[in-house]
C-alpha cells in the first residue's frame, strides 16, 4: 500500500507536493456569504481496512520528521547569518546544501531576484491555507464513508460516525484524524518558520527592498531544508 | 580688577561679538542656576571614577581600534509607517547601504550582536527618549563601560538634531563613541557613504601623512589672540616635534587667511588631518543666512573689532558655498574649534537667566552647513568633522592656575591626546573620548561646587564661572560623520595623493521626497506603538493601517499580518474547547456529517460531548448503550478530546513563535 490512499481534496492551489498526501485541487468559488470549502483529508482504502496502517504510518513519519527538521532551522539560520557576516574564505564550504544556498544569497544580494513571482505567491498562500483552513477528515473503505470529522482551526472537533461503527473501524478513523492533525500542525509550523526566517533575512539585508526579497528566499530555504530529508 | 571671560564667535551682521566678554560674577550667576539631572550626574561621576582606574572607552579588554571587538550600530529615529518621513528615511537608509554593509562585515565578524541597526520599534529613537530610556530599552545599563553585546560602542545617529537633539548625543557620548549624520538631501548621504567605503575598502586611501594647523588672529580680538597663541600655534609646534614622520604645515596669525584655508582644501594641498581655531560666524535667530553660514570659519582677513564694526563680508570667512567642485576633501578628518562650527542648538544657554527668560539661538537646532558640505562633497567627502555645537569658549584650552585670579596656563592635554589618538590610528570616536572624559570630570566638579554654594559655603565667582564655562565647552564637542572612521594615511610609505571621486549628483532609488520633513515636526509620542507592541502580527487595526497604497517593501509584513489574522481569528475564542461525537445512519451519513452547529445536532444523534472551559469547568455527556456506558465510543471520544487539546496547544505555540521567534 502506498500513499495513494491519502488524498487532500480541495487542496489549495500552489503546492505541488504535500508530503505523503496526494493533492487533488478543486476549483473553489466563494459566494458573498459562503464559508470557504474545507480541506478534506481523505483516507480511501479500496482494498479494505487492512491497508490503513501502512498508509497512516507514512503520514506519522512525515509529520514527525518535518517538525524535527524545522526545529533545527533557527540554529542553522543563525549560523549561516553569522558566516555570511564574516570575511569571505575561499575554501570549500562545509555546510548543508540549503545553508550553502542561503549563504550565496546573503553574500550576494544582487543575485536575489526582486519581487515575488506568481508561483511563490501561490505557494505561500497555499501554505497558509493548509495550515489554517477548516479541515474535514474522512475515512472510507471500499468507497463507503465510515466517519467524518470536522476539525476547526481553533481545535473544536465534531465527529459523525456510522451507527454501529465497529471498534476497529473507529480506531482507523481515529488514526486518520491524528494523521490529518499532525499534517496541519506541520504546515502551521512551516508557515511560522517561513515568516520568521523572512523577518531575519529582511533584518540582515537591512534595506528598503528587503521586505520583497526576504519572503521568497525564506520559503526556498525552508523548502530546501525539508528536501534534504526528502520531505518535500 | 575686573575679571572677564572671552568667547569665540562673531555676529556677521553687526560685526560684534556674539557674546560680549562677560564679567565673571555674571557668568557665575548663570552657573548657580545650573541644574543637572541627578541620574545624569551619577552617570558622569561613575564615568569619572571608571576613567581614573582604567583606560576609558569600551569595556576592559576591548580594543577601541578593532570594530570587530567594539561593535558598530546605527540609530534611526522612529518614524510613523506610511508617512513622508518614513519614505524619506527608507531612502536615506538605502543611500547609506554601502557604509552599513561595510560596517556590518567589520563589526559582526566575531559576533553578530556587535552589529546593530536600531530602527525598529524598540531600537529607534523615540521623540520622548532620553539616554537612559533608550539604553534601558536596549537592555544596556545607563552607566559603566560600553558592552557591545548590548549596545555597540560606535554609534552613528542618522537624524537631524530637531528629531534627536544634541543633548542625548552628548550624554550617550560619555559612555559610547557617537557620531551624527544629518544632511538636507538623500544624495548627500549617498555621497558620504560612498566616500567612506572608497576610503576604506579594497585599495582604499593611503594618504600622505600631513597635518595642517590653522589659527586665525585679528588685532585687538582677545579670543583669537588667545586661540592663536595658546591653542593652534603650540599644538602645531607640539605636533611638528612629536610626529617626526609627519609633515606639519601651519597657517597662523596673519597667514591664516581665507585664501590659505581655501587652498588647503584644494588640489594637492589638503592635509589628512586639519585643525582650525577661529571665530565661528553667528547670525540672529531667523536671519536668512543663518542656516547656510552659521559656524562658518572667520579668518585673519577680519581686521578686528576696532577696525571693523559693521557687517562682516564673506570675503573674511570660509562658508560651505566656498567649497567648489574643485575642492579635494576625500579622507580628511577636520577638527574645527569655533563657535557653532558643528551646529547650533535651539536654546541659548547664556540667556536662560536674563530678565526676558530663555531666548532662541535658532528656530530649530541644526548641523552647520560647512561640515555638511565637507562630508558630502561630490569629489569625495571628508570622513569626519569634529565641531562645537554651541558657543566654544576661550577657556577651553586655558585653565586657572590657582595662583591668582585670571592668571591661566595652557591646557592642551585633551587636544593633544585626541590628536595623538587620531594619528595613532584610532577611530575618531575613540580619539574624542578625552573630551568626553573632560566633560564628565567638569560636570562632577561643578556639581560639587554648586552643592557647596547651596549649603552656604562661600564659593568664588571666578572659580564657579570658569568651571561652568569649561563644562559647557567640553560638552559641546561632537562628531559629524561615522565615529568609526579613522585617518587613512600610509603609515610606512610616502602615501598616494587623493584622486577625485566622481560621486553622483543624484540618488534616485528609492524616490526621494521633494521636501525633507521639517525638523520641528518630529513624530509625536502617540505615533509610537506601545513598548510591548506585537508589530501588527495580531492587530487588526495595524493591518488596516497598512493600507493598500503601501509599496512592495510591506509585502513581508502583509504576509505576516495575514498569517497573524488567521491565527488571531482562531484564538479569538480560546476560552473553551468543544468536542462532539455523533452517529448517523449509514445512508444519511455523507450528507448529515456536512452539517454544523445546531443543524448537525438535530439531524444526528449526539452520543458524547465534552466542553472544557478555561476556568477548569468541564461539561460531559457520556455515551450509554442499554443503560450502561458505551466504552468503545467513550474511548474514541476521549481520543478526539486529546486530539483537540493537542491541536489547540500547537496553535498557541505557533502564535508564540510568531510573536517571539525561537532563540538559538
Amino acid at each position: 500500500m502506498t500513499g495513494l490512499a491519502l488524498r487532500v481534496v480541495h487542496a489549495p492551489i500552489g503546492l505541488e507536493d504535500l508530503g505523503p498526501w496526494r493533492a487533488q485541487p478543486a476549483a473553489v468559488s466563494f459566494g458573498p456569504d459562503a464559508e470557504p470549502e474545507p480541506t478534506i483529508f481523505r483516507l480511501d482504502l479500496p482494498g479494505g481496512i487492512g491497508e490503513a496502517d501502512a498508509a497512516l504510518d507514512l503520514v506519522d513519519e512525515w509529520a514527525g520528521a518535518t517538525l524535527d527538521r524545522l526545529d533545527t532551522v533557527p540554529q542553522r539560520l543563525d549560523a549561516t547569518l553569522a558566516c555570511a557576516s564574516a570575511p569571505v574564505s575561499f575554501d570549500v564550504p562545509r555546510m548543508p546544501p540549503a545553508d550553502a544556498w542561503l549563504m550565496s544569497r546573503l553574500r550576494d544580494p544582487a543575485a536575489v531576484a526582486f519581487g515575488m513571482g506568481d508561483t511563490v505567491k501561490r505557494a505561500l498562500g497555499a501554505i497558509v491555507e493548509m495550515a489554517t483552513r477548516l479541515a474535514w477528515v474522512e475515512t472510507r473503505v471500499d468507497g463507503e464513508l465510515l466517519a467524518r470529522t470536522r476539525l476547526s482551526i481553533g481545535g473544536d472537533i465534531d465527529t459523525v460516525a456510522k451507527t454501529l461503527i465497529t471498534p476497529v473501524d473507529m480506531q482507523v478513523h481515529l488514526r486518520s484524524v491524528a494523521a490529518a492533525r499532525a499534517s496541519k500542525n506541520a504546515w502551521m509550523r512551516i508557515m511560522a518558520m517561513v515568516t520568521n526566517v523572512a523577518r531575519a533575512l529582511a533584518k540582515f539585508w537591512a534595506n528598503p527592498v528587503a521586505g520583497v526579497m526576504a519572503l521568497p528566499q525564506a520559503w526556498q530555504y525552508i523548502r530546501r531544508i525539508l528536501a534534504e530529508a526528502k520531505l518535500l | 580688577m575686573v575679571d572677564t571671560l572671552c568667547f569665540n564667535g562673531l555676529n556677521a551682521r553687526t560685526g560684534q561679538y556674539l557674546v560680549p566678554p562677560m564679567p565673571a560674577d555674571q557668568v557665575a550667576r548663570l552657573a548657580r542656576g545650573e541644574k543637572l539631572d541627578p541620574k545624569e550626574l551619577q552617570a558622569l561621576q561613575r564615568r569619572l571614577r571608571h576613567s581614573r582606574n582604567v583606560q576609558f572607552g569600551p569595556a576592559e579588554g576591548i580594543d577601541p581600534k578593532e570594530i570587530g571587538q567594539t561593535g558598530w550600530g546605527v540609530i534611526f529615529p522612529f518614524v510613523k509607517p506610511g508617512t513622508d518621513a518614513a519614505k524619506r528615511q527608507a531612502a536615506v537608509r538605502a543611500a547609506l547601504d554601502p557604509l552599513i554593509a561595510l560596517r556590518r562585515a567589520q563589526a559582526s565578524a566575531k559576533d553578530p550582536r556587535y552589529f546593530r541597526i536600531f530602527d525598529d520599534v524598540e531600537g529607534a529613537w523615540r521623540p520622548t527618549d532620553t539616554k537612559r530610556k533608550w539604553l534601558k530599552r536596549q537592555g544596556a545599563g545607563a552607566t559603566g563601560p560600553a558592552n557591545p553585546e548590548k549596545v555597540p560602542y560606535y554609534l552613528m545617529i542618522v537624524a537631524s538634531p530637531g528629531v534627536v537633539d544634541f543633548r542625548p548625543q552628548h550624554l550617550l557620548d560619555v559612555q559610547y563613541a557617537v557620531g551624527r549624520l544629518d544632511f538636507d538631501t538623500v544624495v548627500e548621504y549617498a555621497r558620504y557613504a560612498e566616500s567612506v567605503v572608497a576610503a576604506e575598502k579594497g585599495g582604499g586611501l593611503a594618504l600622505p601623512r600631513t597635518a595642517g594647523f590653522f589659527g586665525a588672529r585679528s588685532e585687538n580680538d582677545a579670543a583669537t589672540l588667545l586661540s592663536s597663541a595658546h591653542l593652534a600655534s603650540p599644538l602645531a609646534s607640539w605636533a611638528d616635534e612629536k610626529w617626526a614622520d609627519w609633515t606639519v604645515k601651519t597657517g597662523l596669525g596673519a597667514n591664516a587667511t581665507k585664501d590659505t584655508l581655501t587652498s588647503w582644501l584644494g588640489a594637492g594641498k589638503t592635509p589628512s588631518l586639519l585643525f582650525t581655531a577661529s571665530h565661528g560666524m553667528g547670525f540672529d535667530c531667523g536671519d536668512a543666512k543663518q542656516r547656510a553660514q552659521q559656524g562658518a570659519l572667520l579668518c585673519s582677513d577680519w581686521p578686528g573689532p576696532q577696525d571693523w564694526n559693521t557687517e562682516i563680508p564673506q570675503d573674511f570667512y570660509l562658508a560651505a558655498d566656498d567649497l567648489g567642485a574643485d575642492a579635494r576633501l576625500h579622507g580628511l578628518i577636520a577638527f574645527n574649534f569655533a563657535c557653532f562650527g558643528g551646529g547650533t542648538p535651539k536654546r541659548d544657554s547664556f540667556s536662560k537667566q536674563s530678565a526676558n527668560g530663555p531666548t532662541d539661538l535658532a528656530e530649530a537646532p541644526f548641523v552647520a552647513r560647512l561640515p555638511q558640505r565637507m562630508l558630502s562633497h561630490p569629489g569625495g567627502g571628508a570622513l569626519a568633522v569634529i565641531g562645537h555645537v554651541d558657543r566654544a569658549w576661550g577657556y577651553s584650552f586655558l585653565t586657572d592656575d590657582g595662583s591668582r585670579r585670571g592668571r591661566q596656563t595652557r591646557q592642551l592635554d585633551v587636544f593633544q591626546s585626541t590628536l595623538q589618538r587620531l594619528v595613532d590610528g584610532h577611530p575618531v570616536g575613540s580619539a574624542l573620548e578625552y573630551f568626553n572624559e573632560r566633560y564628565a570630570e567638569l560636570a562632577a566638579d561643578l556639581t560639587d561646587v554648586l552643592e557647596e554654594a547651596e549649603y552656604g559655603e562661600a564659593v568664588d565667582d571666578w572659580d564657579l564661572a570658569t568651571l561652568w564655562t569649561e563644562q559647557n565647552d567640553a560638552r559641546g564637542y561632537a562628531i559629524l560623520g561615522d565615529p568609526a572612521v579613522r585617518l587613512m594615511v600610509d603609515r610606512e610609505g610616502a602615501g598616494r595623493p587623493r584622486m577625485p571621486l566622481e560621486l553622483s549628483d543624484s540618488f534616485t532609488a528609492p524616490e526621494e521626497p521633494a521636501v525633507p520633513p521639517p525638523a520641528d515636526e518630529p513624530p509625536t509620542p502617540e505615533d509610537v506603538p506601545a513598548a510591548h507592541t506585537d508589530f501588527g502580527w495580531f492587530s487588526k487595526d495595524k493591518d488596516e493601517a497598512e493600507g493598500e497604497g503601501e509599496a512592495e517593501p510591506g509585502m513581508l509584513k502583509r504576509f505576516a499580518n495575514e498569517v497573524g489574522e488567521k491565527l488571531r481569528a482562531a484564538l479569538a475564542d480560546v476560552t473553551s474547547l468543544e468536542v462532539r461525537t455523533f452517529v448517523a445512519d449509514g445512508q444519511d451519513l455523507a450528507e448529515v456529517s456536512k452539517l454544523r452547529g445546531d443543524e448537525l445536532a438535530e439531524q444526528a444523534s449526539l452520543k458524547a460531548y465534552t466542553r472544557m472551559a478555561l476556568d477548569g469547568d468541564v461539561d460531559l455527556l457520556v455515551p450509554r448503550s442499554n443503560g450502561t456506558l458505551d466504552k468503545d465510543l467513550w474511548m474514541a471520544h476521549q481520543e478526539m478530546v486529546k486530539q483537540a487539546q493537542a491541536h489547540r496547544m500547537e496553535l498557541i505555540k505557533t502564535a508564540l513563535m510568531l510573536i517571539k521567534p525561537a532563540k538559538k
